[in-house]
This record gives C-alpha cells, structure tokens and sequence, in this order.
C-alpha cells in the first residue's frame, strides 16, 4: 500500500509513503518531507494532511512494515488485560520511516491479531498514547481493523478509558497495487 | 402497576452443537474467544461510554465470561464423571439495550452454557437459543437485541470450528 486520500472541503490529501501533499482544485500536489511539514507557514491543512497520511500509512501496513530494513523488533513481556493475555512486541523504527515517535509496542491477541499499540505522538506534545484496535474484516483476503480508539495512556502503562478518545473508523479498503505484475 | 402475578409460557431452542476439539483444548478455545470480565476496572469507568469502550476490548468477539464452574471437579467422587464445564457468557452493554425496555430481562442474560463431552466423547456446547428467549417479553426493541445476540452465537460457534445449526443459518 502506497497512497492514501483524506477528503477535505475544496482540497484532497495524498499520502504516499513518507510524503504528503495537499490538492487544491485537483491539479496541484505537494510533496513535502516530514521535516518541513512540521514548518507553521504550510498550513493547517498540511499538518493535518501530514499527521493523518503517515499515521494512517503505519497503521495500514503493520505488521509488515516491520520487515522494512533498519527496523529492529525484539518480543518483550506478555501484558494481561481484560481477561487476555497479549504478546508484545518492541519495535524501534529508523529516521527514514515517518512514524509517532522512535520505539512503540505492538500488542497481538493469541489469534494473531493486533489490538493495541504504545506510542508517543511526538507531533501533538508529545503525549503517551495507547491505542486499540478492533473489529476486523477481511477486504479481500486482507484482515483489517475497521475501529480504532486511541486514549491517553498512564505512566504504569494502563490506559485511561474515561478521558474522550480520538476515534478512527474505516467503512471500506480496497488494495491497490503499484506494480500491476504483483497482482496474483 | 398491578398487584397480581403473571406466568409465560414461551417457546425454547436447545441448540447443542458438535465441536471438532477434544474437551480440554475446545475449552481453552472458548476462554480464548469468551475472555473472563474484568468487573475491576469495569468499576473504575467514570461514565457509560467508557464502560462501552471497555466492553469493546474485553469483549473482542462479543461475549465475556461472568460465571465458571468446573462441573467435573464439584462432582468429583460421585458416580458421575463427565467433563463438563458450565458459564454464564454475556455482555452488559448489550444486555442494557434489552434492560433499558424491561428489567426481567436479566432473567436470560446472562446467558448459560455448557461445554461437555458426550458418552461417545464428542465435545458439544449447548446454549439456548437467545433470540427465542427474548422475544417471550413480547417487546420489538427486545427482540431485536435477542436477535443479535443469535449472531454472535453464531460467529462465535463458527470461530470454534462447528458447524452451524440451521436454526441460526439466518443470523450469518
């Protein structure tokens, strides 16, 4: 998965990889890398086109964005929540991938499936964050999260649920292929 | 409200269905897919929506398990030695949608199930049909939560490796 498209009025968003630009009138793109897309004179609708196209981008390729070279993944303790006993996983993430903050902990059910993931969002005050997924589908073979919840999470690593949560929900996927001979 | 007693009489569906597991592993899967409820935090949430938010993660495929008796160890040194585990497997947030209409609800939720092995040593679960249950409280907004809950009794004996009951083929 390369590129993603946030709808914005009058404007478009377009991620790809580590890049984001933002469309006006559908004819203009920017591409910008993540150092400048944090400069205040790009605008908000950067920022957000930036925040939502590499967030969005890491969420969609986990777990196989954890074969990318310079990637280090090491499985640390188990965590118990809610009845259920996650495996771990400790990821450092090198300078060239744009992501929340350097090291994040990926948590997997004993199905193999993601539903939480630590991190620090760097890029909004740097505040801890533990973020849950749920409700998987399959869209067309793939198995994807369709509702994330993402919560302040607390020093001793428990998150807080009573505080408001940034919700993310994703009604439809399709899979694009850059290179038309990967089809299978 | 009237002083007098009311008695229904009401339609029910055992459904027992054949899992391909041996018991022990069969039981595990269920624990796995029925995780315990967490009613310690549940108590520290500070309002409703964050009770569903919790219940959204305890509950990955729907149901939490309230209630576990190992029935062959409580009956062990009798002359009965089947393995047989029962629960009371549910969801209270969904059970709400169904209470907000009519208390005796709580009645059938949650709701009972047995996880046994047969004679021949076959594992079966046996549940009664939720949709049956709820629709004796003659309200729609009741029924349609019972019907739900045929779904996710459905999702979950499909997740166990049986196969569906005819009766609830409508729900998939």
């Amino acid at each position: 998965m390369q590129n993603l498209t946030y709808s914005f009025p009058a404007q478009a968003a377009v991620a790809r990889a580590a890049h984001v630009g933002v469309v006006a009138s559908g004819d203009l793109e920017i591409l910008v890398q993540p150092p400048d897309a944090g400069h205040p004179a790009l605008g908000r609708a950067l920022h957000l086109g930036y925040f939502l196209g590499y967030a969005n981008w890491n969420y969609f390729t986990t777990p196989f964005l954890f074969s990318y070279p310079g990637l280090v993944a090491n499985e640390i303790e188990p965590w118990h929540e809610a009845g259920q006993t996650w495996r771990r996983l400790q990821v450092r993430f090198p300078s060239s991938i744009a992501t929340h903050n350097p090291e994040q902990v990926f948590y997997f059910d004993s199905t193999g499936l993601q539903r939480r993931m630590d991190y620090v969002t760097e890029v909004l005050g740097s505040t801890l964050v533990g973020h849950y997924s749920s409700q998987y589908r399959s869209f067309d073979g793939l198995s994807v999260a369709t509702r994330r919840r993402i919560f302040r999470r607390n020093p001793d690593n428990t998150v807080n649920l009573n505080q408001p949560s940034i919700t993310l929900d994703s009604r439809n996927v399709e899979q694009c292929y850059a290179n038309e001979q990967a089809l299978p | 409200m009237t002083p007098v007693n009311t008695a229904v009489n009401h339609p029910s569906r055992r459904l027992i269905v054949h899992l391909p597991h041996p018991y022990d592993e069969a039981r595990e899967l269920y624990e796995i897919l029925v995780p315990e409820v967490d009613m310690a935090r549940f108590g520290q949430m500070a309002n409703w929506q964050a009770t569903l938010e919790l219940a959204e993660i305890n509950a990955p495929h729907g149901f939490m398990r309230y209630y576990r008796s190992d029935v062959t160890a409580a009956m062990a040194g009798s002359a009965s030695f089947w393995k047989a585990t029962q629960y009371l497997m549910g969801n209270h947030t969904i059970a709400e949608r169904m209470f907000h209409h009519d208390p005796a609800v709580m009645l059938h939720a949650p709701l009972r199930t047995v996880i046994y092995a047969d004679p021949d040593g076959d594992t079966k679960l046996a549940v009664d049909q939720p949709s049956l249950l709820f629709h004796s409280y003659e309200s729609p907004d009741v029924a349609k939560v019972g019907c739900r809950l045929d779904y996710l009794i459905s999702l979950l004996i499909i997740n166990m490796g049986g196969d569906l009951p005819s009766e609830l083929r409508h729900t998939s």
